[in-house]
């Protein structure tokens, strides 16, 4: 895909300016939002007059900025406080400007972008505002692939993630994670087409990923990102289909007897788990990721089995739903079957499941009133037992569904109708900075990428 | 006739040539024998040879070696060769006759027919047969959706009756194979609902068997909530869409 070029463009282009980079002073604990360092960062100035160079470094400030204030540690200094003057070069701060009382930074962002042979070249500069000596954390000169939105904004993604790499003990970003949801269209309401499309963690740079003109539903993400499961009408009955996502390459997987249903890959990428009725009834499966070595998992003729999720850390167990009890409960059992325990004993029904990757916490959409009617995203803390509302508490926020994890553990992306129509979400995993990422058509049956590519 | 009794004579009269002394002078010789007349020969074609009474047939002949050449019925004496129209008013044949100076001939026919249109007391009575109904017509009309609650699967009491027709009719249509499709109005999980759907889509599929319809003229097909009749928040619309549809297969199909 094309974002790949300007990625190693920009990996080629990166130069150090200092070479005696420190360890980052702080570490995040467990608790999102818990610890916050201050940070201030003022506007990188384009050195150059050009137009479209002074746009473009425009939108690197802004992705950066979103970027940063996203991550959930950082709390970024709003610029009404900042000094007066430009803030490109060393020689231009003085540090107590930034550290008195009325700013208060702890580190300081800065630079400038100046275009250069056909690409913006940024410099950009991390410093620690805490200590006297040796304050360059980062200090690096990015090019950027191409004149292009999309390059300036990988290049900024790149700096947010060196960035919280640096400030919280070797974090990985998710400024280039990716998320995978489905976009329907439908001329009327005989010929729905739902198509899955990838776009950035913050909504830019959509592009579909199937383009069959049938139902392709339910995307799940390789723990490598290179691959797309999904359940796809086309061949008429639904099938689980693989997709590389590079180069939008179907990849093979055997055609089942009955309905194949929410595929997930383990942790290892090896295997894949998935609900099937080909045996009758909905039971849940787990084959290679290529189809062999397929097992039935669950034995319960009597009910559905349905929306299997691995748990990240060991890859030794798996949450699903499971309508055993007459209404629809979470269920973690082994990976091979054995010991299924319904984990939640209230009632209403539990949907969507999704382990957390420190194997902490299970994120789901709980109808947890029937007569409430409102299906809520929860975090199951499996270690406490407790159940956090992170939608509707405070209001009516419509339904609220497919939730999953960011690889960072951090982040949740969700489905929510509540301007009226089915869009996708982003939070924190305490339930705040909701931010939209889709805002036209109806988009639903969202997935967050692993890190990588 | 005469020469030969001539040529006769003369030979007789050589044959006695030897014993008597010329007295007579020989009679001079017969002139020689002419070869007889060509026969003669006529051909006849009419064009065209089968019209609506009324028209017009346009008869054409040619004669060699004849004296007189004559028509019938009702044309005549005509030329060696030429062109008549004639306009009979039913089907006949045509005799054309050349006959040679010595009173030889030759014929040729030709056959004319003459398609009458039927006066009007003598059309057909035409009785409109209604067109047969195809078969997905008839499906459409016999065959009808079922309903189901909330989050269920059975079948509804209420739905029993329509349920057991739909048997009644595929069994009489032995021939018919069918997909049976399972849908679920929208609330809920698309994973939970695909299941439902599958699970409605069966349940039919297993009443139908226990009526004694071969499950190899069934098959099923969970759509979840994919594929909704209607997309309003009402209770009636939701009660719609929680359904199970029959759907003809292409004949001789699976």
């Amino acid at each position: 895909m094309k974002r790949l070029i300007p990625f190693l463009l920009v990996l080629l282009g990166i130069a150090p300016l200092s070479s005696t980079p420190r360890q980052g002073q702080i570490k995040a604990g467990t608790n999102v939002g818990a610890q916050e360092v201050r940070l201030a960062l003022p506007t990188f100035e384009s050195k150059s007059a050009d137009p479209n160079a002074v746009r473009l470094t425009a939108l690197f400030n802004q992705v950066l900025r979103d970027d940063l204030d996203y991550s959930g540690n950082i709390a970024l200094i709003s610029p009404s406080f900042y000094p007066l003057g430009k803030f490109q070069v060393p020689t231009d701060i003085k540090v107590e400007d930034w550290t008195k009382p009325s700013v208060n930074a702890q580190y300081l962002v800065f630079g400038s972008a100046d275009l250069s042979g056909g690409t913006l070249r940024f410099e950009a500069r991390l410093w620690d505002l805490g200590v006297v000596e040796n304050r360059e954390l980062l200090g690096y000169r990015f090019t950027s692939g191409a004149l292009t939105d999309d390059a300036v904004r990988l290049t900024a993604h790149t700096f947010a993630d060196q960035i919280v790499d640096k400030l919280f003990g070797g974090r990985i970003g998710i400024a280039r994670t990716r998320i995978a949801y489905v976009s329907v269209s439908s001329n009327n309401i005989k010929e729905t087409i739902k198509e899955i499309n990838v776009m950035d963690y913050d909504g830019a740079n959509s592009a579909p990923l199937t383009t069959y003109r049938s139902i392709s539903i339910m995307p799940a993400w390789s723990p490598d990102s290179d691959k797309v499961a999904f359940i796809s009408f086309r061949s008429k009955t639904p099938q689980l289909e693989i997709m590389s996502v590079l180069d939008r390459r179907p990849l093979s997987f055997p055609s089942m007897a009955g309905t194949a249903n929410s595929p997930a890959w383990s942790p290892d990428g090896s295997r894949i788990a998935f609900a099937s009725s080909k045996s009758g009834n909905f039971e849940l499966y787990a084959s290679d990721w290529n189809g062999k070595n397929m097992q039935q998992i669950t034995v319960s003729p009597k009910s559905i089995e349905v929306s299997p999720s691995w748990n990240p850390k060991t890859g030794q167990s798996i949450v699903f739903v499971s309508d055993r009890s007459g209404t629809q409960q979470l269920y973690i059992m082994n990976a091979d079957g054995t010991n299924p325990e319904r984990i939640i004993d209230e009632g209403g029904d539990a949907e969507y499941p999704s382990w957390s990757p420190d194997g902490q916490n299970i994120v789901f959409s709980w109808l947890r009133n029937k007569t409430d009617g409102h299906y809520n995203v929860y975090i199951h803390d499996l270690v406490s037992g407790r159940n956090t509302q992170l939608t509707g508490a405070t209001q009516d926020q419509g339904q609220n569904e497919r939730p999953s994890w960011s690889p960072d553990g951090r982040h949740i992306v969700f489905a929510s109708n509540r301007t009226g129509v089915s869009q996708i979400y982003t939070m924190l995993a305490n339930g705040q900075k909701v931010r939209q990422l889709t805002r036209n058509g109806r988009n639903e049956g969202p997935a967050w990428s692993a890190f990588g590519k | 006739m005469k020469n030969k009794v001539l040529l006769f004579c003369v030979l007789l009269l050589a044959a006695c040539h030897g014993k008597t002394a010329a007295t007579t002078p020989p009679p001079p010789p017969l002139p020689p024998a002419t070869p007889p007349a060509p026969a003669p020969a006529i051909s006849l074609r009419a064009n065209p040879v089968t019209i609506e009474r009324g028209a017009p047939v346009t008869l054409q002949w040619e004669a060699k070696n004849a004296a007189t050449v004559r028509i019938e019925p009702g044309v005549g004496d005509v030329g060696m060769t030429g062109s008549r129209d004639v306009t009979p008013t039913s089907s006949v044949t045509y005799i054309a006759t050349a006959t040679g100076p010595d009173g030889l001939s030759a014929t040729d026919t030709a056959r004319i027919t003459v398609n009458a249109p039927a006066a009007p007391s003598e059309q057909p009575i035409v009785n409109r047969i209604t067109p047969q109904p195809g078969i997905d017509q008839l499906f459409g009309s016999n065959v009808q959706t079922i309903y189901f609650d909330y989050d269920r699967s059975e079948i509804r009491s209420d739905q029993m009756a329509r349920l057991q027709a739909n048997a009644d009719w595929l069994k009489q249509n032995p021939n018919v194979r069918f997909t049976i499709e399972g849908h679920c109005d929208e609330r809920g999980s698309e994973e939970y609902n695909l299941a439902l759907g599958d699970r409605r889509a069966n349940a039919v599929k297993q009443f139908m068997a226990s009526q004694g319809i071969p499950e190899t003229r069934i098959n099923v097909i969970s759509y979840g909530e994919e594929h909704p009749v209607c997309r309003e928040e009402t209770e009636d619309c939701m009660a719609h869409n929680r359904r199970a549809e029959f759907v003809l297969n292409a004949q001789g199909g699976n």
